[in-house]
């Protein structure tokens, strides 16, 4: 949803234009609100609408479609296995949609007269409480509920066990450091993707004389749209690791 | 650490230094200061994220990949946070600081590749 207050400094998009056409309706102020939810639609119909037209007639001899969608699902798979070890690949389809999907959302910016979703602090601070969630999960699933109290208060063995202060210690600040990573992965994610569209609005504003300057902003985009996809897949990846990993 | 990647921060650090001596010169130290501090910001952060990689890819241990998280969010975070509103430095020197390395890093790496 979009932030109210907040003084936008970004390129109109469709929504906008569309808003601004209906101003005073009650279908203007929808849209205004559901802005990035919008633009998060677009991308979620275009991800199954490809995975759709890749899947549906697989084949052993694979086209053209189904060899890229089977290229960056291997790729991806690689990547979270490469991490989290064979038993890795049942979260291959969590962290490869989000990678998909952020990658997507921060590449639609650059698409004219459309939006970076991610440049929503609400819209990153979604996808970090799902992950926040589901490490959660599965680190209690894993461990069990005494098991992950142990996990957080640092596995305390032998003489440690016996003082209360340190496992108390301990636990105190593994908590703060659970708390901090969907924080942490909220902000970096968003606040990047944000002053990347503020970078982009401001080169368009220099018309054409910025027009060196606006293709430098829209590689840098690119780079760091893709730089932010693998960061938040990784970060995430690791956050699994260290849930999943009982050796210390 | 790859060779490559090692030669290009390398060289990225020569550059921005080469480039402070001259700004001193010409008096302006603030600018200088902001320059090698953004860049010097921007060159741990990304050496955390390779070492975070590295960590996580050979699957080392877990201490250490706490560790490596712990000074990438909040403490290297944090110290950006504060060059940035303590106001010492021009914003453009920050800015220019914190693109050096993907652009030096882009010019150094990309033709290796090809």
């Amino acid at each position: 949803m979009a932030e109210a207050g907040v003084v936008r400094q970004e390129l109109p998009n469709l929504v906008t234009f569309l808003a601004e056409k209906l101003e005073g309706t009650p279908f203007a102020h929808f849209l205004h609100i559901w802005e990035n939810v919008i633009f998060s639609l677009i991308i979620v119909s275009i991800i199954s609408l490809v995975a759709y037209l890749a899947s549906r007639k697989s084949t052993l001899v694979p086209g053209r479609l189904q060899a890229f969608a089977e290229l960056v699902v291997g790729g991806l798979d690689d990547f979270v296995c490469g991490i989290l070890g064979p038993k890795g690949s049942k979260y291959t389809p969590f962290i490869g949609t989000l990678f998909i999907y952020i990658l997507l959302m921060n590449l639609f910016g650059l698409v004219p007269f459309m939006k970076s979703s991610t440049s929503s602090l609400s819209t990153t601070a979604a996808l970090a409480i799902c992950v926040f969630f589901y490490v959660q999960y599965t680190g209690l699933r894993e461990m069990g509920p005494l098991g992950y109290l142990d996990h957080l208060m640092g596995n305390p063995r032998g003489i440690i066990a016996f003082s209360i202060f340190i496992p108390i210690i301990l636990f105190v600040i593994h908590i703060i450091t659970e708390f901090v990573r969907p924080l942490s992965l909220t902000l970096r994610l968003g606040s990047n993707i944000l002053a990347e569209d503020k970078l982009l609005a401001v080169s368009a504003g220099f018309g054409i004389g910025g027009i060196p300057l606006l293709l430098f902003s829209m590689f840098l985009m690119i780079l760091s749209g893709l730089i932010q996809a693998v960061v938040f897949s990784l970060l995430s990846t690791v956050y699994f690791a260290l849930a999943l990993s009982h050796e210390e | 650490m790859d060779e490559t990647l090692k030669r290009a921060i390398n060289l990225i650090a020569l550059t921005v230094a080469v480039a402070s001596v001259i700004l001193i010169a010409a008096n302006r130290l603030s600018w200088a200061t902001g320059l090698l501090v953004s860049t010097a910001w921007s060159i741990i952060n990304f050496l955390l994220l390779i070492n975070i990689f590295g960590i996580a890819m050979l699957r080392k241990s877990k201490k250490a990949l706490l560790a490596v998280l712990f000074i990438k969010f909040p403490v290297l975070y944090l110290i950006g946070y504060l060059i940035l509103v303590s106001g010492l430095f021009p914003v453009s020197s920050i800015l220019t600081g914190l693109i050096a390395l993907i652009v030096l890093g882009a010019v150094t790496i990309w033709p290796k590749q090809a």
